[in-house]
């Protein structure tokens, strides 16, 4: 049922101490989170901050110093627990001397699934990642890349309901991230929970559901995403198929003024980086050999809409 | 020496359990003691703090009813401790008076202290197994052989199998360095192949295991397996069954060249002695007519190592000669239907003038049974020529038989050869009983002395002396002429690699354990230390119950210091009496570190081979219940070690 809390940590707290009992840094303070099936829930925070931390707490691989926190109802250090959670460590720690199949195998046999359905859901998953062509390499010969994938194949070999992930999109290039980020939301429409720490700011909001920042092992801002961005005195107003003439600035600013408002800025908006990348690299793909010419053979272009028509007009495309 | 078997202590047996488990039970409590000192504090006091990686009770204890039981059987064991520790100090202090009276008063507070002992080993055992139990319930032995099969790969696929290859580099150029008698040329071989192969294996098995599951920590793999449901205990499992499979096989592999190696080219003289599998029937042994002798021991020949004593020949004076007497149990059927029955024996000749060159020195054996009547010799004798003069096939065979009498007159026994004496069959159908009238008959003889079957060795040569030992004789149960001699030797020599297996299951379920909550360095050092210190068990424990020459340190260091010779008695001043006193402490320490070191002793099996003797099944079984007994502990240890552990703090 949407809506449950599976995930619940109550003044959480972890103090990491020497030997000899002596303090030496307290990675988190009081931590009271909730987190409910069905949704993204993101930890953001500075290095240090406790969000690595608290995801090993969950999992059972520290044990608090206070408070405690239950996964499914369960104490995080049971291991039943784990039955129905998958975990994507931030650097995928796996064993480099196996091959992609071997390693599914390996952790499918942790869950005792049956040898046949194993074998079925490796494959599955080794298609689902793009790693078929690789499935037989060891994972030593592995970019960092393919290691998160076969990283993710083995935090779902178990059809997990929960999903934890420590940057996810650590050591993916854009292409990739997005791949990753359409399949966490390809989880939540499953019925999954997620969990994802991520220092890709960009990642979190848009994949999101509720997020927390901690600083410093102590919770410093948690809720929805869209109700923690959104800045309530400011309003902005998108338009399309009309020209952005001074006129138009200028009886804008009257509306805004009459209002009792103030213009801060009226312009043409920008696309994120990450979209402009994604656009080019398909458009590549769609016209094989193209290549974007030297500045030196390029028409000055007077205007950025036809800085964009130098690269689109296939006359300004040398061929290889 | 080739052709018996020297047994410094008599192998363990079946019917030496009880009393291991006794001992086991009693050494195991000390460690519990420790141990639920640990757990209870860590319960109690620290709760969900951590000391140093090991965390909180939550994980060590689970179960609310595991802190009372853990409690209670805390103040049981200490209570037995206390007691066990009073009563030794009061049979300590009675055997320091003289009498009769305060032996009785040694003997009870010994009594005492060890039932005390036992129940605070027995205390330890409940409180420290009962959650280890309880937890070992919850293993899957499906996850287990997932991570069995991981260790496995990995030490295949990390190659170290390329290290054994300079095992065949010792066996190809070895030969070029040894020259033996002919004899000793397969002894020597087998020999070689042990000592080649024991190091290597132990030492690679030692290093494998040891950097395992830091290896796994510092590079986190550990995370991801242990973020399944996955029972920290299965990890250590996992851990210890791979590293010994792939030893195993490896051993397997090795013992296969190493037997293609022995079994080429073997001289016929080194063939007689040592290409069998010989399964030796061992009696009892006591002496007669020995001069101020008890029966237990025969003459002393003033040798050093007192393995062996004599019993010498004729020396002129008048008197019943010397005697050495193996008593032998009722026989089987087996025995009974078979023609002949080889006798083996080697004896150590003690020569007090020169004799006559070139030849050795003369015995005679006689065999008796239970049915033997004394003096019936000359009516034997009689009976014999009677049956060789109406020619009959096998007369020796039929007096053996009718009287329970076989004798040889002469027999020459030379240094460094095993004897042997073919006898009648004749003589085992004499000594079984035919009814239980017979047989009631014969147990009340065997309790007044008279054994159902029964050796005489007599010394015939003038001046001289023979030196034996209890495995210096014995009757062959298998038919010595029964051929396959190579198939049984090497069976036999398969046999003798299950010692090596124990060795190799020991030092890595040793390092493994220890490798839980130590860096792998550290686990290999106190892992191989461990080991490399059973084979030094025997000094250890004389220096623990103070039986060793010249005392304990402190002693020693006032021995050092006044220049006394470590036999000669010290003087007593008050700097001796404390040096003593504070061995004594000494002492007791190192008499329960001591139960830490294995006693490696025990799986040593190639004399067997060498010596051409077959390996009971009964002491391979002894031998791993031995090796149980020594790593249950350390399983125990690990199983709390790992499940305390946070895996995730910082390495």
């Amino acid at each position: 049922m949407a809506g449950d809390v599976i995930v619940s940590t109550v003044r959480l707290t972890k103090i990491f101490r020497d030997f000899w009992g002596r303090q030496k840094k307290t990675a988190l303070r009081a931590l009271n989170l909730e987190i409910r099936r069905g949704e993204i829930f993101g930890l953001l925070g500075p290095n240090g901050s406790g969000k690595t931390t608290t995801i090993k707490l969950l999992l059972g691989l520290l044990f608090p110093t206070d408070g405690e926190a239950t996964v499914f109802g369960a104490p995080a250090a049971d291991v039943r627990k784990n039955e129905k959670i998958g975990y994507l460590p931030e650097e995928s720690y796996l064993y480099r001397f196996l091959n992609a199949e071997e390693t599914l195998d390996f952790y499918g046999r942790l869950f005792n699934i049956p040898p046949a359905e194993r074998a079925a859901k490796s494959q599955k998953l080794i298609e689902l990642v793009g790693l078929k062509a690789d499935r037989k390499r060891i994972l030593r010969e592995y970019s960092k890349g393919m290691r998160q994938r076969i990283g993710l194949a083995q935090a779902l070999i178990n059809d997990p309901d929960l999903v934890i992930l420590d940057e996810p999109t650590s050591g993916l290039d854009p292409l990739g991230a997005r791949w990753m980020k359409n399949l966490i939301a390809e989880l939540r429409n499953q019925g999954k929970t997620v969990i994802m720490c991520s220092h890709r700011l960009e990642d979190v909001q848009d994949i999101c559901d509720r997020i927390a920042i901690l600083a410093d092992g102590e919770l410093q801002a948690y809720g929805e995403v869209k109700a923690l961005l959104q800045d309530i005195n400011r309003v902005e107003l998108r338009a399309s198929d009309v020209p952005l003439t001074p006129a138009l600035r200028k009886e804008l600013e009257e509306v805004i003024r009459k209002h009792g408002g103030k213009v801060d800025s009226v312009g043409h908006p920008t696309t994120t980086l990450e979209d402009y990348f994604l656009r080019i690299v398909e458009e590549s793909k769609a016209h094989p050999g193209r290549r974007y010419l030297p500045e030196a053979d390029k028409k000055p272009a007077t205007t950025p809409a036809a800085a964009s028509e130098q690269i689109q007009d296939p006359s300004r495309i040398q061929d290889k | 020496m080739l052709g018996v078997l020297i047994f410094e202590r008599e192998p363990l047996t079946l019917g030496d359990i009880p009393a291991l488990l006794w001992v086991w039970v009693q050494a195991i409590g000390p460690f519990a003691l420790i141990g639920m000192f640990l757990l209870v504090g860590i319960t109690l006091r620290f709760g969900k703090w951590s000391l140093g990686t090991l965390g909180g009770g939550d994980q060590l204890l689970p179960r609310k009813w595991m802190r009372p039981l853990v409690l209670v059987c805390l103040l049981v064991c200490l209570a037995g401790t206390i007691a066990r520790a009073y009563f030794l100090a009061r049979a300590s202090a009675a055997a320091n008076l003289a009498g009769i009276a305060t032996s009785n008063a040694v003997t009870f507070n010994l009594v005492a202290s060890s039932i005390a002992g036992f129940v605070a080993g027995l205390a330890g055992l409940v409180g420290v197994g009962t959650p280890f139990l309880y937890g070992c319930l919850n293993l899957s032995w499906r996850r287990i052989w997932g991570l069995t099969r991981l260790s496995f790969m990995e030490g295949v696929r990390r190659r170290i199998l390329y290290v054994f290859s300079a095992l065949l580099v010792v066996l190809m150029f070895a030969s070029w360095f040894i020259s033996t008698k002919p004899e000793y040329q397969l002894a020597t071989y087998v020999n070689l192949v042990a000592l080649a192969m024991t190091p290597l294996l132990l030492f690679a098995a030692n290093l494998v295991s040891a950097f395992s599951i830091p290896a796994d920590i510092r590079q986190q793999t550990i995370q991801t397996v242990l973020t399944k449901p996955v029972e920290r205990f299965e990890v250590v499992l996992g851990r210890f069954l791979g590293y010994v499979g792939l030893m195993t096989l490896i051993l397997v592999v090795l013992n296969l060249v190493g037997v293609l190696y022995v079994l080429r080219g073997i001289d016929p003289e080194a063939a007689a002695t040592s290409l069998k599998a010989r399964v030796p029937w061992y009696g009892k042994l006591a002496f007669e007519n020995i001069k101020d002798g008890t029966g237990a021991r025969g003459e002393s020949v003033g040798r050093e190592w007192e393995y062996r004593s004599y019993i010498s020949g004729p020396m002129g004076v008048e008197g019943p000669p010397a005697l050495a007497v193996w008593s032998f149990p009722e026989p089987s059927s087996t025995l009974a239907n078979r023609g002949r029955v080889r006798c083996e024996f080697e004896f150590d000749i003690y020569r007090t003038t020169k004799g006559f060159e070139n030849r050795g020195v003369l015995c005679s054996l006689t065999y008796t049974t239970w049915r033997f009547q004394k003096g019936n010799e000359a009516a034997a004798r009689a009976r014999l020529k009677e049956l060789e003069d109406a020619r009959d096939p096998d007369p020796v065979g039929k007096v053996a038989e009718e009287f329970g009498y076989y004798k040889v007159e002469s027999k020459t026994v030379a240094d460094y050869h095993t004897e042997f004496v073919e006898i009648p069959g004749g003589l085992f159908k004499n000594a079984i009983p035919k009814d239980a009238a017979e047989r009631k008959e014969m147990d009340a003889l065997a309790k007044d002395g008279i054994a159902p079957i029964a050796v005489r060795v007599q010394c015939l040569s003038a001046t001289q002396y023979l030196g034996m030992a209890q495995p210096d004789l014995y009757l062959r149960l298998d038919d010595a002429e029964g051929g396959a001699d190579r198939l049984w030797f090497s069976v036999n020599f398969f046999k003798s690699a299950t010692g090596l297996w124990m060795q190799l299951c020991l030092v890595i379920g040793l390092a493994v354990c220890l490798s839980t909550n130590m860096t792998g360095v550290i686990a290999f050092l106190i892992g191989g230390v461990l080991f490399v210190g059973g084979y030094f068990r025997e000094f250890i424990q004389q220096v623990a119950f103070g039986a060793n020459v010249g005392g304990g340190p402190l002693e020693s260091l006032v021995r050092l210091t006044t220049r006394t010779t470590m036999n000669a008695p010290l003087e007593q001043t008050v700097t001796t009496n404390v040096a003593q006193s504070l061995d004594e402490g000494f002492r007791v320490l190192v008499r329960t570190v001591m139960n830490v070191i294995p006693d490696v002793s025990w799986f040593g099996m190639t004399d067997y081979v060498a010596a051409g003797f077959d390996i009971p099944f009964g002491q391979v079984v002894m031998n791993l219940l031995v090796l149980l007994g020594y790593l249950l502990p350390w399983f125990v240890l690990a199983y709390y070690l790992m499940k305390g552990r946070e895996i995730a703090a910082a390495n």
